[in-house]
């Protein structure tokens, strides 16, 4: 079964897309908060390409595992962004982005707790409920843990997968940063994870700090991540693959050129 | 409970809320080989970072027209002051105006426009958000004036008025100039139609005439009320911009 590949709509290429459609990109994924309340050219503009080509709906606000309660106010707004522009599918990340009120507009690490889950459970499910659709949440890239933690990531995760039937969308990227950054095989956290419940994958560059690795989507993607797609093609081949450039966003036909080096993986893994 | 600890606490050191780091010192394990606190660190930086890229992405003509110090300090401290209660970034910077004129004034002295020039782009990025109205056209638009009825203008447009010159620093960023007359004002039309906002200096009886229609008005009361002060080439060729633009609808 094919394999899709997409890039994310991001605003400086607006002009370039307005006037090509690229036959390399087979989806466009927008990140729901950058288009839920626009009702001008970024809104026109995803009219015309979701008239040609599949989109999903990416989120990062949703706070899934905080403790605040869920905004429904924010919620009604997302399910009538989803229910206008009809998304093949739709996300957001495991993790806090606010508290008490407050957004820090960021991705948050929760500590691995049992108590976590339960709570994850619930707010997955509330959210599934009101939205009438699935969602998928995406592992996170973190530059600290807790020492509260009772258990690792993959643990967690398979946990989750197990107790919710939560469905993830598996950023490789961020697998293999917190690898290097928290000191664990990468190919051990893949070998946890029930693929059946993977939906999309998601990778990208990152930037070498030196002291740690910074999950920047500001570069091509690293061989070392080439190595983990091929790990992830034994498991499944049929995952749709999201490469995401969001700073120092190059001209568009760099883009494709990062999503053609997937596709020659996915092409001379079927041969 | 343990929870609400750790996050409440988290995001007041992130946003500097409360700058105690000691509270999620012995709670963290740091990445790589970053200290506990460098790793609290990155969090922080990247929300300054994302909240200062929001605000240059919404005000690029203030950005422009004063010292990149002096936009990077006003920042700092809008942010400080300013932690964001919203989902997104498009609302962020919203109250920009205010918060200078209560808490900058050494910025005003040094750029008596700037406060203005931050509305105007406000402005300028509701409308840019705005979806564009299909108003009445030519035909209707004269139809709705031969019958007298009431109408008024779309929400795709803004009128702003200035003691300074906002047109030439948006078009030209030109600083220096002045207005001749202190007590005169400028006043700018911005017109939205395709998604393209397009910008236009009026005079201050055609300020006065496209103001009327801010709310529903009869085209007879509004030229009575104006008093001649408006030509009636000049009437016609305001009224064909603003029905060229889709600009007015009926009540």
């Amino acid at each position: 079964m094919k394999a899709l590949f997409g890039v994310g709509l991001r605003s400086v290429h607006f002009h370039y897309l307005e006037e090509h459609r690229p036959r390399e990109i087979d989806f466009f994924e927008v990140i729901t908060e950058n288009f839920f309340k626009t009702k001008g050219r970024p809104r026109t503009l995803l009219e015309k390409i979701r008239q040609d080509y599949p989109i999903t709906c990416h989120g990062v606000s949703l706070s899934i595992a905080g403790n605040d309660d869920i905004d429904l106010n924010y919620l009604n707004a997302i399910k009538t962004f989803f229910d206008e522009i009809s998304p093949v599918g739709v996300s957001d990340h495991l993790c806090f982005t606010r508290a008490n009120g407050l957004s820090v507009h960021n991705l948050l690490p929760f500590p691995f707790t049992k108590e976590n889950l339960t709570n994850l459970k619930n707010r997955i499910d509330y959210v599934q409920n009101f939205l009438k659709r699935p969602m998928s949440f995406e592992n996170l890239s973190a530059y600290l843990q807790y020492t509260d933690s009772e258990m690792s990531e993959w643990e967690f995760i398979s946990e989750l997968q197990i107790t919710t039937g939560c469905k993830i969308l598996l950023d490789l990227n961020n697998i293999y940063v917190n690898s290097f950054n928290h000191k664990f095989n990468p190919e051990l956290f893949l070998s946890k994870i029930d693929f059946k419940q993977v939906t999309e994958l998601h990778v990208a560059g990152f930037s070498n700090k030196e002291t740690f690795y910074f999950d920047s989507h500001s570069k091509p993607a690293y061989p070392e991540l080439f190595e983990l797609y091929k790990k992830v093609l034994n498991q499944r081949s049929d995952l749709p693959v999201l490469f995401e450039w969001d700073e120092d966003i190059p001209e568009f036909s760099i883009l494709e050129d990062e999503v053609l080096k997937f596709k020659k993986i996915w092409n001379d893994h079927g041969k | 409970m343990e929870n609400n600890f750790l996050e409440s606490n988290l995001i007041k050191y992130i946003n500097l809320s409360e700058d105690k780091p000691e509270i999620l010192m012995d709670k963290i394990i740091p990445a790589g080989n970053l200290s506990n606190l460098e790793a609290l660190e990155v969090y922080r930086d990247d929300y300054f970072a994302r909240l200062k890229e929001a605000m240059n992405h919404h005000f690029p003509k203030t950005l422009s027209l004063i010292s990149s110090e002096d936009w990077d300090d006003l920042l700092i401290d809008y942010i400080i002051a300013n932690p964001s209660p919203f989902y997104d970034l498009e609302d962020y910077g919203e109250n920009l105006d205010s918060f200078l004129l209560n808490h900058q004034n050494n910025l005003i002295v040094k750029y008596p426009f700037l406060v203005d020039i931050i509305r105007f782009e406000i402005k300028f990025k509701k409308l840019f958000h705005q979806k564009s109205s299909l108003g009445l056209d030519t035909l209707e638009l004269q139809n709705a004036f031969i019958s007298d009825q009431e109408i008024c203008l779309t929400s795709t447009h803004f009128i702003h008025s200035s003691h300074f010159p906002i047109y030439n620093l948006i078009t030209q960023n030109e600083i220096d100039s002045n207005l001749e007359d202190e007590n005169e004002k400028e006043h700018i039309l911005a017109l939205k139609k395709d998604d393209k906002i397009y910008i236009y200096k009026l005079s201050r009886p055609e300020f006065l005439f496209v103001n009327f229609f801010q709310t529903p008005s009869k085209l007879s009361l509004v030229l009575e009320e104006l008093e001649d002060n408006l030509a009636p080439q000049v009437l016609e060729k305001l009224i064909r911009l603003l029905s060229d633009h889709g600009a007015f609808v009926k009540n």
